[in-house]
């Protein structure tokens, strides 16, 4: 079925916009959960919740895109759940390596978050997104958004592991380099 | 909240329409990847003598170089084909060295997602500007062959079979609509032969969808058309597949109740498996008399590594390669091991997966993304930190009492003839 139609259910508040989501798009919304958790317990629940999530935001949000917006609240529930599960002891999986490689753009140590900080800082990593060639965009968000492994992103864009890894390389030295000159570092 | 756990929470946020670009990208990969392996596979099918009813379409047979399709470089017809970050494609052979083929314009994946050059036993094709041209083995005259009916985008082009070529395109034309088609030519008079499938989303942009020209629902009647029509024209798409590997009769079976994208096929022979887990419906290569499939990685499991290989022989003997590398000849295959501080290449012995570690000598600013091989030459492809330039070069293969034991450079940047 057609998102929208899926959409309107929400809407209608009928729960086969549930089911239908399910259908569609569990096994992504999996994918996205077992890549940040490595776990098919806590995948599970993130992803049974992210159906609660988007029954009480639809409406009043209309999504476009049903699967982005899906995978989306799945992202942010497995890794509020990651968080909570490892706030204190090291864990294996692609989210601690994401973490490690990211520690290469800004250091590893706390941050007083204010809401000021994290709107300018979305703000600044969608300029620069924008600045990036498509394929190094995609290469960059299958890892850092999707938490994919390199392997499987150089499977499904068809690109050799070695160009992956170099991409994602230049693309964090180039982002720790725009971090700097807009003064966030 | 640590600085870098909040810059992953919110990277979270970026616009939907690049993740919308990502998964267009990958439904096109798939989708390119299943026709270039299922037309590889007709041709292979051809070769192997089997009695496939749908392959009298599709034509001959794959050359005997085979293999090698990537987009920087490609084998086949005796020559290695490289086409440079400028749009140059240059022809080369250990022999006589490298002639540029074509200067300039022609479609590259460096800018575009375009893998617009191919190449079968009879010739090189490649795409610039409206057209497709051919140049004849041997020969260094373009012709033009097959001219697009309106502006293209992105462009892929396969061979299929002996002679003809496959196009797979995105039409960015408001005239006939923004949507891809994939169809055959005749490689030797241009005729567009059949328009296999018109695709699924017509858009503008990415994340603009406009229309649906071809609903791919499952169950839909427009989807099973199209599968109807897949069924008919190509292996990849068909529940079973029968090959012969000299006088053994192999059977490539879907299991039952799942379909095709599942990716759940088994190798069988008189009802008994020959591999213990899934292997891909297309990509089936010839090496010498052997047939090589590869290893699958059934239900959609993204996580495996597909990169694996089984071997069938007309003696008998079923062999694996576990490692993830390319076909050489039937003794060895060759990879590319990553490691801190640099590459190395290894032959992988078919017979029991031994590694030998060639000799080899590495410039130390160049990285290695693929390798071709044809069992004598190696070639590399990768990019030289030196030079700044994504560069190909050439490798003869030496054995010592039958092992490979290292390379010897036969041309470092095969596209520089000042050297």
């Amino acid at each position: 079925m057609e998102d929208e139609k899926i959409v309107a259910l929400y809407w209608a508040r009928d729960e086969r916009a549930i089911t239908l989501s399910k259908e569609k798009y569990e096994h992504y919304l999996y994918t996205i959960a077992l890549n940040i958790l490595a776990s098919l317990q806590d995948a599970e629940e993130s992803v049974s919740d992210t159906y609660v999530g988007a029954w009480n935001s639809i409406p009043p949000h209309k999504p476009v895109v049903l699967r982005t917006y899906l995978g989306r609240i799945t992202r942010n529930l497995s890794l509020k759940r990651y968080r909570y599960l490892h706030a204190e002891k090291r864990y294996g999986g692609e989210t601690e390596l994401a973490l490690d490689e990211l520690s290469e753009v800004v250091a590893d140590t706390e941050t007083a978050e204010s809401e000021a900080e994290r709107r300018e800082l979305i703000r600044m990593i969608q300029v620069f997104l924008a600045s990036l060639p498509s394929d190094q965009r995609m290469i960059f968000l299958m890892r850092y958004w999707h938490m994919h492994p390199v392997a499987v992103i150089s499977k499904e864009l068809g690109y050799s592991q070695s160009k992956v890894k170099m991409a994602l390389k230049r693309t964090r030295d180039s982002l720790r380099d725009s971090l700097k000159e807009e003064g966030l570092l | 909240m640590k600085k870098n756990e909040l810059l992953l929470d919110v990277i979270g946020e970026v616009k939907d329409e690049y993740l919308q670009e990502i998964d267009s990208r990958i439904k096109r990969v798939r989708h390119r990847r299943m026709w270039k392996r299922g037309l590889l596979a007709a041709c292979v099918i051809l070769i192997a003598g089997v009695v496939v009813q749908f392959a009298v379409m599709l034509g001959g047979g794959l050359g005997s170089r085979g293999g090698g399709f990537s987009a920087e470089g490609l084998a086949a017809g005796g020559y290695y084909f490289h086409q440079t970050r400028d749009g140059d494609v240059f022809r080369y052979t250990p022999e006589k060295g490298a002639v540029c083929l074509v200067k300039g314009g022609v479609f590259d994946r460096w800018k575009n997602t375009r893998y617009s050059i191919t190449a079968n036993d009879y010739g090189f094709y490649y795409s610039k500007g409206d057209w497709i041209y051919r140049i004849k083995h041997g020969e260094t005259k373009s012709e033009k062959l097959y001219r697009y009916e309106a502006k293209v985008g992105n462009i892929y082009l396969y061979p299929a079979g002996a002679s003809d070529i496959a196009v797979e395109v995105h039409y960015d034309d408001k005239n006939v609509g923004f949507h891809n088609e994939l169809f055959i030519i005749d490689g030797i008079i241009g005729d567009r032969k059949v328009t296999i499938i018109d695709e699924y989303v017509n858009q503008e942009e990415i994340g603009a969808i406009r229309n649906v020209l071809r609903n791919e629902e499952p169950g839909s009647d427009a989807y099973n058309k199209s599968l109807d029509q897949l069924n008919k024209h190509t292996p990849a798409f068909a529940k079973k597949i029968t090959y012969t590997v000299g006088k053994r009769t192999l059977e490539l079976a879907l299991e039952e109740g799942k379909d095709w994208f599942d990716y759940t096929y088994r190798l069988t022979e008189n009802g008994r498996t020959l591999f213990n887990g899934y292997v891909e419906p297309y990509d089936v290569r010839t090496v010498g008399d052997s047939l090589v499939f590869t290893v699958g990685r059934g239900g959609n499991n993204l996580g495996n590594d597909l990169n694996g290989y089984v071997i069938v022989s007309p003696d008998g003997t079923n062999r694996v390669v576990n490692v993830p590398s390319v076909p050489g000849n039937e003794k060895f295959f060759f990879t590319v091991k990553d490691m801190d501080d640099g590459q190395d290449i290894l032959a992988v012995r078919v017979s029991d997966n031994e590694k030998f570690k060639l000799k080899w000598d590495r410039a130390e600013e160049r990285h290695v993304w693929d390798i071709y091989s044809d069992g004598s030459y190696l070639w590399t492809m990768g990019f030289d930190g030196k030079k700044g330039d994504y560069l190909a070069s050439c490798y003869r293969i030496e054995y010592e009492n039958g092992i490979p034991t290292a390379l010897t450079l036969i041309d470092d940047d095969i596209t520089d003839n000042n050297k």
